[in-house]
């Protein structure tokens, strides 16, 4: 068993760094040299961040809902005790929100 | 690019290579050579590999089925034989079992030649997401290229004391040549060490500085040729056309360092002429050992028409006609030619010849018609489009062509109607002041041409031309079943394969010569931005386990590398040869 894990991790880090050859040979930074990698990188993921943040940051509401929507589980209340929430959202068993 | 530190290994025929950087050090684990009891030459290959395959140039691209095909290869033995690597001794061409069945290479004829030709040519549309990231990919170039100019110094001789004379380099060209080209410019004019037949030695080398300067590393790869313009298979060392050169040099010499007008005429250069002129089909036919003479020197104003649209050809006519020489306050013109291709070279596709000649009956035209790569490739009898499309040859005003491609020579003719061959050769440049074809050269050309005509007396031209035509239409119709898009005619022996980022050009080419297939790439300036594409050139000297070992690899580098753009419906059925 723990061979079998360990080939599918393997296999899983091949995987993973297959996925950012195929980015990098897609954004043609594949050619480029690694001073100009880094600083593609560093500069793509700043972006990716600062987007990321202000999202979080600004819209709470709807980073809420897109999370309840994406992982229904891990839906908070599931009682009547969620009319009561103040950012006027409601969820329900099936994860679907409804707006008061 | 190959900047793969830890991603990049190499598969070397069973052993396992761990890559370690970038930078050309050998592996320090020992973990590559398994079996202790090698001896001194075997090692030292492997040690030379090794350190071919490690530097930045060459590391091979993971495939993610390397490691299966492997362990399937251990199990089971491979379905083709066929590596270059492994030598064994073609001598000639070698062609396929049942001649006789296929079709030779020809219109059809059955339906219009429009209809037929939308039948048959194929340019598929860009998908959106890629188009999108080429530009992204090409501005992003742009930006560290602008940036590495500010900061660093080029490697690039610098010009001194030349203030009030022209500059040295054009400034866009000598932008891109230096920071867009430059970082992929091992994929280009790259050294070879025999002759260019189906199958070819390239020498290596490698790269330190990203492409400024290159090493040899000493080896050499013996690779499969897809990228000679080799159609007939007539490039061969040995053979009876490099046996009749050999001889005809050791008889006449090397060169008659002469004009034609002048000392250098001779028996042998009329009989080329005539043998031309009987091949096309025409009244007369001249050849040099170079045409330089160009539309620029002729002075016409030139005007252009979109590629193969015939709609626009009739506008552009209808608008010479009547609109006339503005220079002249709209006098007519004294004479409109149009200038077309046989096979372009870069798409893949066939002039629609019917309908440029009744265009130009229609019209009162003259057509020039240059068959570069298609004499000797199209055609049930090898004699070019006018072969190919059943179309009488005297219909077109004048063919020209090379003896490079499809004969395995160099030079060039011209043909025509005897009016104009004879005002050729009193009133062009090449004639008087160029030199004449060098006799082995001639013969080289002469002996091919009666091969194909069948006049030598064996069916080596007839089976040479049934083999290509097999050939093309065998591997373009597996290409399409892989699921690549590629441009072009059905028949036609040159397929590019379009793969648009310029990153993915430098990396198949690399990843196929890890594999011992040699490619051209195609870029930016010679085709559109958007389209980068590699180019196939098939010969008739390809057999079809070569064919299929280069489709095999085609079709591994198009899983790993996302190759496989086409949005068509795929034909399921296994493909008959």
């Amino acid at each position: 068993m723990f061979p079998m894990l360990s080939e599918n991790y393997e296999k899983f880090k091949r995987y993973v760094k297959w996925l950012y050859f195929l980015y990098e040979l897609n954004t043609q930074i594949a050619i480029c040299e690694p001073w100009e990698k880094v600083f593609c990188n560093v500069l793509l993921g700043s972006c990716v961040s600062l987007i990321l943040y202000a999202t979080f940051a600004y819209i709470p509401g709807y980073c809420l809902s897109v999370f309840h929507l994406l992982w229904p589980l891990t839906v908070q209340n599931l009682t009547s005790t969620c009319l009561t929430n103040s950012d006027g959202l409601c969820g329900n068993e099936s994860g679907t929100t409804v707006l008061t | 690019m190959g900047n793969f530190d830890g991603v990049g290994t190499v598969l070397k025929r069973g052993s396992d290579i761990e890559n370690n950087g970038a930078n050309g050090k050998l592996p320090t684990n020992g973990a590559a050579i398994e079996k202790p009891s090698l001896d001194e030459p075997e090692q030292k290959e492997i040690l030379l590999n090794q350190q071919k395959f490690s530097a930045p140039a060459y590391t091979e691209i993971r495939t993610r089925r390397c490691t299966v095909k492997a362990a399937a290869e251990a199990k089971s033995p491979t379905s083709t034989n066929y590596h270059p690597d492994k030598k064994t001794i073609f001598n000639g061409a070698i062609f396929g079992k049942h001649q006789e069945e296929c079709k030779p290479n020809q219109a059809e004829g059955k339906l219009s030649p429009e209809l037929e030709h939308h039948q048959k040519t194929s340019f598929e549309e860009v998908p959106l997401h890629t188009a999108c990231l080429t530009y992204l990919g090409f501005y992003l170039l742009m930006i560290l290229g602008y940036i590495n100019q500010l900061l660093f110094v080029p490697k690039v001789a610098t010009e001194k004391n030349r203030e009030g004379y022209v500059a040295l380099y054009d400034a866009f060209e000598s932008f891109y040549s230096r920071y867009v080209y430059r970082r992929v410019k091992d994929c280009w004019n790259r050294p070879i060490c025999s002759v260019p037949g189906d199958e070819l030695t390239l020498k290596d080398r490698v790269t330190d500085d990203y492409g400024w300067s290159f090493k040899f590393t000493g080896t050499e790869t013996r690779c499969l040729n897809l990228g000679s313009y080799n159609y007939l298979g007539f490039a061969a060392a040995a053979g009876r056309c490099a046996d009749e050169s050999e001889e005809r040099a050791r008889n006449d010499g090397l060169a008659y360092c002469s004009s034609r007008c002048e000392l250098g005429d001779n028996e042998q250069l009329h009989e080329l002429e005539s043998l031309t002129a009987r091949y096309f089909g025409v009244e007369d036919a001249i050849n040099h050992a170079s045409i330089i003479l160009g539309l620029r020197l002729s002075g016409a104003t030139i005007k252009v028409f979109k590629h193969n649209n015939m709609r626009d050809l009739e506008r552009v006519l209808r608008e010479g006609i009547c609109y006339g020489n503005p220079k002249k306050g709209g006098t007519p013109w004294n004479k409109i030619m149009v200038v077309v291709e046989g096979i372009f070279s870069m798409e893949g596709s066939i002039v629609r010849l019917p309908e440029i000649i009744a265009l130009k009956k229609k019209y009162k035209a003259y057509l020039y018609l240059d068959e570069a790569h298609s004499v000797g490739a199209m055609g049930s009898h090898g004699r070019g489009v006018t072969d190919y499309f059943n179309v009488n040859p005297k219909e077109v005003d004048i063919l020209m062509g090379t003896f490079t491609k499809s004969f395995g020579s160099a030079g060039g003719y011209l043909a025509g109607s005897k009016k104009l061959i004879d005002f050729l050769r009193t009133n062009s440049h090449a004639h008087c002041y160029a030199g004449s074809i060098s006799p082995p050269i001639a013969q080289q050309i002469l002996t091919s041409m009666k091969t194909i005509m069948g006049e030598d007396g064996s069916d080596t031209g007839r089976k040479k031309i049934l083999q290509l035509a097999r050939n093309t239409r065998y591997f373009r119709r597996r290409l399409a079943q892989l699921g690549v898009i590629t441009y072009g005619h059905e028949d036609s022996p040159v397929v590019p394969m379009l793969v648009y980022l310029f990153s993915k050009i430098g990396a198949v080419v690399r990843t196929l010569t890890t594999r011992h297939i040699a490619v051209v790439g195609a870029g930016f300036p010679a085709t559109p931005i958007m389209e980068g594409r590699i180019r196939f050139c098939l010969s008739a000297a390809h057999t079809k386990e070569q064919l299929d070992y280069a489709l095999e690899v085609i079709d591994e580098i198009g899983d790993d590398l996302g190759l496989k753009y086409s949005r068509k419906p795929r034909d399921a059925n296994p493909i008959e040869y």
